[in-house]
């Protein structure tokens, strides 16, 4: 399972985020290291088995250049990510 | 600074790299072979394990049609392309930790972005930078158990602890005077083990 790696499980989530609604998430998500809120960095740490963690929001994809096509528009706002290690 | 974890003593070791590239469909068979291989046979995965500052590296394709919707009111994307995520955890600063995947690990870095849409090569490093700050995405909330450690301090870490308990194991008995010296013997061969844990 590629998914795998010894003991430890990769996980990646892409989650499609509500027209107009990603600026509040992202002010959210960048609220969720304060210390003193969670003394240890995230409320993720609340979880025994994971060791690692990040989200973060794509607004749009990167154009290339010519001859490349341009993929996406300003309007289209549709996931964040989580990815984690943990113990499987 | 999202893309680094942090706990209450400060700002950590691990940071998050988010670089998200566009392939063709037969790119993306390409690489999902490829990485099938990587998966497959470990041996292949041994120089980036030896690189000591890379806790953690994932690739993920995602294909064109596989982006999610809230719901069927929300327009489907539109895509020319299907998309590669290259998500890793590295230590130290970003300049040098891109040199140094452009420096060891070129074949399999070329090997899997030639496929990628406008991918420069490894080398020459400059327009690898170049490209990679134009397809990168900054973690809004980065997370690590142990902030305060890079792979450096987590492998000494272990191997200090395989020390200790031979020390545990073989020092019973033994008087206090002969503990003492068995135990400075120990320290002397650990000062390279005795790693800085803690934030930045």
């Amino acid at each position: 399972m590629a998914n795998q790696n010894g003991e430890k499980y990769g996980f990646t989530g892409l989650f499609p985020i509500a027209t107009n609604q990603s600026d509040d998430l992202r002010a959210f998500l960048r609220t969720l290291d304060d210390p003193q809120t969670y003394p240890r960095g995230s409320p993720l740490s609340h979880v025994p088995i994971i060791h690692m963690a990040r989200m973060f929001i794509v607004d749009r994809l990167a154009y290339q250049g010519t001859p490349a096509k341009f993929d996406g528009s300003s309007r289209t706002i549709w996931c964040s990510c989580a990815n984690s290690m943990a113990r499987a | 600074m999202a893309d680094r974890a942090r706990n209450q003593y400060g700002l950590g070791k691990a940071v998050t790299f988010n670089v998200i590239t566009p392939m063709t469909r037969f790119g993306t068979f390409v690489v999902g072979l490829l990485l099938v291989i990587f998966d497959r046979f470990k041996s292949t995965q041994v120089t980036a394990k030896e690189l000591a500052f890379l806790p953690f590296v994932h690739w993920v394709v995602v294909k064109r049609d596989s982006f999610p919707r809230v719901s069927d009111s929300q327009p489907a994307e539109d895509l020319h392309y299907d998309y590669l995520f290259f998500l890793s955890t590295f230590n130290g600063p970003w300049g040098p930790y891109i040199e140094a995947f452009a420096d060891v690990l070129y074949k399999p870095l070329d090997l899997v972005w030639f496929w990628s849409v406008g991918y420069p090569f490894a080398r020459p490093v400059g327009p690898l930078k170049a490209y990679i700050q134009r397809n990168q995405v900054e973690s809004d909330h980065s997370y690590s158990a142990y902030p305060g450690a890079s792979v450096r301090d987590v492998r000494s870490a272990l191997e200090l602890r395989n020390e200790v308990e031979k020390l545990f194991q073989s020092s019973s008995g033994l008087s206090p005077e002969r503990f003492a010296v068995e135990f400075d013997r120990l320290l002397i061969s650990v000062q390279n083990k005795l790693g800085t844990f803690g934030p930045v």
